[in-house]
């Protein structure tokens, strides 16, 4: 059997389905993934859906990290394999130690659902790969505590590194240097606050998501 | 011997809390507009069998590293007692 796309489903995981019909819908093989399992199969590449993984209950990602199947991940991750964590997702890499950081409480106290404008900052990485530096995306958002946050010392490795792969083009929820989405320095692996599978069709209002989507989709084969 | 583990996760100073400010705001508006500083976090209670109040401690900072507390945004304060039981 080829490899494929797993998107790993946690209890309370509500975007896998969305995620799974825009990579069919661009081509590509996709599967889901239950949390429990313990062997990721024959996988070219891992998606980390939103949603509110364990209820969120702890920490967004705090409870997730612990799933059997994260020690796949981790090790499929570390050994260059493609991992892109969605809103959810970015913040249960966050919480596992693949990504820097920490996702923190929006403030000005409020949940945010809109679509958002956003820069690409490097196409260094498996998520902006097609994309050029530069480049504006409008992408919709949808969380509460998407305010990324982490020490100088890290801030400065992101700066040197071009890690923070995709900027807010204005304050959305307080996020430090208004960053939606970093990279590991490798590339490899992902995480970003917007919603690339809900950007997918003129219906839904953009098709920005697609650049980024069809990258992730290119690094995986 | 089983002791009360109380963990008090609080937000890192740096790290804005908006549900202390929310808490801050709505007591502004019930007039007790000289409260500051609202911080709020979390309490989580367990107890724990361990053979003495050290290795109680030493457990419970492990639970506190691996699960309880991020130590990007929080920090935590732990007390323990002996077990009425």
């Amino acid at each position: 059997m080829d490899p494929i796309i797993k998107i790993v489903t946690f209890p309370g995981t509500n975007c896998e389905y969305d995620v799974l019909k825009q990579l069919n819908f661009l081509g590509a093989d996709a599967e889901l993934i239950w949390h429990q399992e313990s062997d990721l199969g024959s996988c070219s590449g891992i998606v980390l859906p939103g949603g509110f993984a364990h209820g969120d209950y702890l920490r967004p990602g705090a409870i997730a990290r612990f799933s059997p199947i994260m020690e796949q991940v981790i090790k499929f991750a570390e050994s260059g394999g493609p991992v892109i964590g969605i809103c959810n997702g970015f913040q249960v890499l966050t919480e596992c130690g693949l990504l820097p950081g920490a996702l923190s409480k929006n403030d000005r106290m409020r949940f945010i659902c809109k679509t958002v404008s956003c820069v690409v900052k490097t196409s260094g990485s498996v998520l902006t790969s097609a994309a050029v530096a530069g480049q504006t995306l409008h992408l919709p958002i949808n969380h509460g505590e998407g305010n990324y946050v982490c020490d100088e010392e890290t801030l400065k490795y992101l700066r040197e590194n071009n890690l923070a792969v995709l900027t807010y083009t204005e304050d959305v929820n307080g996020s430090v240097e208004q960053i939606a989405g970093i990279s590991n320095k490798a590339g490899n692996v992902v995480g970003l606050m917007p919603h690339p599978e809900r950007a997918t069709d003129p219906l839904l209002g953009s098709t920005d998501g697609q650049v980024l989507l069809r990258s992730f989709i290119e690094a995986s084969k | 011997m089983e002791y009360k583990v109380q963990v008090i996760v609080k937000p890192l100073d740096a790290i804005a809390n908006p549900e202390g400010k929310a808490v801050e705001r709505a007591l502004a508006a019930l007039s007790f507009d000289r409260v500051t500083k609202v911080r709020a976090g979390k309490v989580i209670n367990f107890t724990l069998e361990a053979d003495h109040p050290e290795k109680a401690r030493s457990i419970t900072e492990e639970i506190c590293q691996k699960l309880l507390v991020n130590p990007v945004m929080e920090y935590s304060e732990i007390q323990i007692s002996q077990s009425g039981n």
